[in-house]
């Protein structure tokens, strides 16, 4: 850091700065966060004339026992594994077309990232009608002969996961649209001229110039995107499913803490289903923050 | 010579227009797609729930708006205003207090900063569902649940750590040049601070406001678990309610769900260009 | 550039002008008025009695009215929220001073946990004999009563006499037993008409649908809790019939194709629409249908009998119920205001509102002029039964028959496997909750003796 250049140096107000956002911060993040791990080690009281116990690692014990649970967790890791590649892979061929600022590629950049402010408790409700057995989707899929693929979205426990990746992937398209294209607007365009003098056609322009070019931003892309399939998407299940079902085929992590808070009242079960929540996103930012480092020494 | 030139010049033309034609046709298809729920939505909205039943994907003429007068009849206008005092406060003080820091972490020295700056950008990835128990058992126990301020305090943490780090990204590209010849002038910190912030960075700072709030407005789950009290629901929660009372009735939650939407759609289109330019200064570090 | 900034300083100066504006209006929202006891009500009941808000908030005005020093907010709650909401008001410690509950175990496992109080406590010997037995089965606790009869829900199905004609079933005879109720799901389907209209997605029916014919192979109420404290097991036979009946009946295409796709109240639409030939529900929503369809047109059916024990033939009539929770503000008001629920004027207007019918005696069945009902309340004074879901613990119906009977829908469950994940839960529930447990025993053990046996 270039701290002796700095032009302020010597000044010790930062003080005076950095206490009111770190106050408030440090009493919803890490007070909570503690508090969570604390919790997760009792068995809280449930009547007036019980007491919180020390019960050690018992609430994890149970909860690797509890089918739901691995369900939950199952479900997590399986967007995480589907729902980023195919974010990035249709964002990259978005932003490659309207980089190339075909007739009116400003309107599309517009209705692209549209989804992206809507709020998740409408699109959820407006999409849970779209894909009833009998609602418009599957009307019009078979009014085009196209019966096969009218399927019960959200009735049949083995899709109705895969639907609701269809409406994040619906909704989070925008974002990584904008994100590439601001990318590839700062990239020099010398070198794609040069390439297409070589005789790039567009094709090759986008495997070899393109993507390497987007490195940086699709792995930012897709460390935003494995954080929000594993903590954020609780909004999408609980008001398209309501109870996470049929049976517990859209159960999440986030709905798991979530029922057993506040539903079950299962305090024990819920902070420790919190910890590991914790635990894997952090899990995941570790790892990510580990190859960054290995890969700037290739890149030297 | 000349007529292979020919050639290649009618494969290339015909080549660019496939191309063209190509992408113009993903783009529709995408576009159709994203469309295509809106499209419901929208029409449904100014439908009779008869006709909805029987012709499901036809637009109503001339439209009904039935549906749109049993959502103001309710207590739509009571959400929406417990919505605009929640989203405002809480927007309008974390942006504040992460302009305060995000000066310090891009402007002031002091030991351990880009630490300090790791670990908050670190608690973005911290979702609702965590902090939520602890902070409603304290809530309760001070009595800060059903309780605005409560509320607001919980939203300022949870976007201080995005609001910090988009702004701290801003305020690193001033150049020093400009402090520097501030402090010359004799400038105290606070009053380069008013410069850097309120003149140099009014872009950032909406694009921070905007994108914040966007977050809060759609905000569910806090929302719901801090503010049952009817006086006190947003306009998400108070949604659910909504749907419960007009259960089967369609069209008419379609018309409440189209007026939730409108204030964002309506900030996303007039703020549309800053709001990009922000997004992409924000995380041109990638 | 220059307009560009002054837009945006005008629209932050607007932003501040709001904040302050609403300023005094940051804080709990809640206002203080000297000498006047405001009273919380969080209930619900409007979607399935529809009429009852109306008749509700009639209420509130005259009661405001009779006692000019009460103020009443009465809050009507979506169906996810009344109860999440009561328990994290428990947790807050801020709960509202009159409680909804769904009838029985919902509000007497609060009890059991020493959050909801007796209203019995508040009431005469006299005004609590008005209140119809019935009612009192399911919230009376070592003596005390918790649960203060709401309305009934008597429990039956409706069918179309024109989809019967037109599949050759006999418009004046529903089917009774379990094999004529299957013969007749066979000639509806034959007319392309779905016998049992139903919805799923939001899991409601489970309970419900346990309720109609789970106690069918039972011979006393005690059969219900034997399974939940260890003395038998949900893989006896006889615990096991709601599992294999729901089973045989979704195999043979009894219900609607897309039961999990669509809401529970959206399944009853399908027999409005007379897409579904039958479909069971409330008392309330019953006599609705009768009102818009024509009597001539909808009958109303017991559940077929399918089971040999001594409760085979005999009709549900469960009572939602208000409660009085135990850190309620104003206790003695809340039980003026439930007595008031139960004065004539009240009772008829609720009934003529909404057709939901009090549990008292001052309710006088001379006002009843729908066939369905007359034959609803001629088979709960005849041959009552008790309502399953309203008897066992909440969790086990949350847990395991609402999501289990989800999948048994979907054809993902089989009865067998349902019924074993019914056994191991309740052994983990016994368990966790050794209070209740007890509880249970206690209650267990005081109707027995109340039956006699």
């Amino acid at each position: 850091m270039r701290l002796r250049k700095s032009p302020l140096y010597g000044k010790s107000e930062y003080l005076w700065y950095i206490t009111p956002g770190l106050i408030v911060m440090v009493l919803v993040f890490v007070y909570s966060i503690i508090r969570v791990i604390q919790l997760s080690f009792i068995r809280v009281a449930k009547t007036v004339t019980e007491v919180d116990t020390f019960v050690g690692l018992t609430n994890y014990k149970l909860l690797f026992s509890e089918q739901p649970f691995i369900d939950a967790l199952k479900h997590n890791v399986t967007m995480l594994l589907i729902v980023p590649p195919i974010l990035v892979l249709l964002s990259i061929i978005i932003s490659a077309i309207l980089y190339d600022e075909i007739k009116g590629w400003k309107i599309y950049r517009s209705l692209v990232f549209l989804p992206y402010v809507l709020a998740i408790p409408v699109v959820g409700v407006v999409f849970t009608y779209i894909f009833m057995k009998y609602g418009i989707l599957n009307t019009i899929l078979t009014s085009i002969n196209l019966d096969f693929l009218a399927l019960d979205w959200l009735g049949n426990p083995k899709i109705a996961l895969y639907s609701i990746m269809i409406v994040i992937i619906w909704k989070e398209l925008g974002f990584g649209v904008i994100l590439f294209l601001a990318r590839l607007s700062s990239i020099d365009i010398e070198i794609f001229e040069a390439a297409r003098i070589d005789g790039a056609g567009w094709w090759k322009l986008l495997r070899y110039i393109t993507i390497p070019q987007l490195r940086g931003i699709i792995e930012f892309y897709v460390v935003i995107e494995a954080i929000t399939m594993l903590s954020w998407v609780f909004n999408y299940v609980f008001v398209m499913t309501a109870w996470g079902g049929p049976g517990t085929s859209t159960y999440i992590l986030e709905f798991y803490i979530w029922l057993n808070a506040f539903r079950y009242n299962r305090m024990g079960y819920a902070t420790a289903s919190a910890v590991i929540l914790l635990v894997v996103t952090s899990a995941l930012i570790f790892l990510w923050l580990r190859l960054r480092k290995r890969m700037d020494y290739e890149y030297v | 010579m000349y007529k292979k030139k020919g050639i290649t010049y009618i494969i290339d033309k015909i080549r660019n227009l496939l191309g063209r034609g190509l992408k113009h046709f993903i783009l529709i298809m995408i576009c159709i797609s994203i469309l295509f729920p809106i499209y419901f939505m929208v029409i449904t909205a100014f439908k009779t729930h008869d006709h909805y039943l029987n012709k499901i994907w036809s637009p109503a003429w001339p439209p009904v708006f039935s549906g749109f007068t049993k959502a103001f009849k309710g207590q739509f206008i009571t959400w929406i205003t417990n919505s605009i005092i929640i989203t405002s406060g809480s927007v309008l003080l974390a942006t504040f207090l992460a302009s305060l820091l995000a000066f310090a972490l891009a402007k002031l020295p002091f030991k351990g900063k880009e630490g300090l700056l790791g670990s908050i950008v670190s608690l973005m990835v911290v979702p609702p569902a965590v902090i939520i128990i602890p902070i409603f058992v304290l809530w309760s126990k001070i009595g800060l649940v059903n309780n605005r301020f409560g509320a607001i305090i919980v939203y300022t943490g949870m976007i201080l750590p995005f609001s910090v780090y988009l702004l701290t990204n801003f305020f690193k590209t001033v150049p020093d040049e400009i402090i520097e010849s501030a402090v010359i002038d004799g400038c105290t910190t606070f009053q380069i601070f008013r410069i850097i912030v309120l003149r140099l960075s009014i872009p950032a700072l909406f694009t921070n406001v905007i994108v914040n709030t966007i977050w809060v407005w759609n905000e569910l789950f806090i929302a719901m678990i801090l503010l049952q009290s009817n006086k006190l629901k947003t306009l998400m929660v108070g949604l659910a309610v909504f749907k419960t009372h007009y259960n089967v009735n369609i069209p008419v939650i379609m018309a409440g769900l189209l007026i939730s939407i409108l204030p964002m759609v309506v900030l996303y289109l007039s703020g549309q260009n800053v709001l990009i330019k922000g997004l992409i200064t924000g995380y041109k570090k990638g | 550039m220059i307009m560009k900034k002054l837009i945006c300083i005008c629209t932050t100066i607007l932003i501040f002008v709001l904040m302050s504006i609403s300023l005094p209006l940051y804080g709990s929202g809640k206002g203080k008025e000297e000498g006047i006891t405001t009273l919380t009500i969080w209930w619900w009941g409007e979607t399935e009695a529809q009429g009852l808000e109306p008749w509700m908030n009639e209420t509130v005005q005259l009661f405001e009215k009779e006692n000019p020093n009460i103020k009443v907010e009465a809050v009507l709650q979506s169906i996810e929220q009344v109860f999440a909401g009561f328990q994290a008001a428990v947790e807050a410690q801020e709960v509202p001073d009159i409680q909804f509950f769904f009838g029985g175990i919902w509000c007497l496992e609060q009890a059991f946990l020493g959050n909801v109080q007796p209203f019995s406590k508040y009431f005469t010997k006299d005004e609590l004999d008005h209140l119809l037995p019935m009612a009192r089965l399911y919230t009376t606790y070592k003596g005390d009563i918790y649960g203060f009869p709401f309305y009934i829900v008597g429990m039956a199905g409706v069918y179309n006499k024109d989809l019967f004609k037109k599949a050759g079933l006999d418009p004046n005879k529903p089917p009774k037993t379990w094999q004529e109720w299957m013969t007749a799901c066979k000639k509806l389907r034959g007319i392309g008409v779905t016998p049992y209209g139903i919805g799923d997605k939001d899991q409601y029916s489970g309970g419900e649908s346990m309720s109609y014919w789970g106690t069918q192979m039972y011979d006393s109420i005690l059969d219900i809790w034997k399974p939940v404290l260890g003395m038998e097991k949900y893989t006896d036979p006889k615990h096991m019939f709601y599992w294999i009946k729901l089973e045989e009946m979704v195999k043979a295409g009894v219900y609607n194709d897309d039961v999990s796709s669509i809401d529970h109240y959206q399944g009853h639409e399908l027999f409005v629409r007379e897409l579904a030939a039958t479909t069971w529900t409330t008392q309330p929503e019953l006599v609705r249908w009768e009102q818009q369809m024509g009597p001539d047109h909808v009958g109303v059916m017991q559940f077929p009998v399918a089971g040999t024990g001594k409760l085979a033939d005999t009709v549900g009539g469960p009572v939602q119920v208000l409660g009085i929770p135990t850190l309620a503000k104003h206790p003695e008001e809340a039980a003026l205001f439930l007595k008031f629920l139960h004065r004539k004027d009240r009772v008829k207007a609720m009934y003529e509102s909404a057709y939901a019918i009090a549990p008292t005696d001052v309710f006088d069945p001379a006002w009843i002029k729908s066939d369905v009902d007359k034959k609803i309340l001629e088979w709960i004074r005849t041959k009552p039964g008790p309502w399953y879901q309203y008897l066992y613990p909440t969790q086990f119906e949350a847990e395991i028959v609402s999501p289990n009977t989800s999948l048994v829908f979907t054809g993902t469950l089989t009865a067998q496997e349902a019924a074993q994940r019914c056994q191991d839960f309740m052994v983990k529930w016994r368990n966790d909750n050794p209070t209740l447990v007890q509880a249970f025993k206690d209650w267990m053990e005081s109707v027995k003796m109340e039956l006699g046996q």
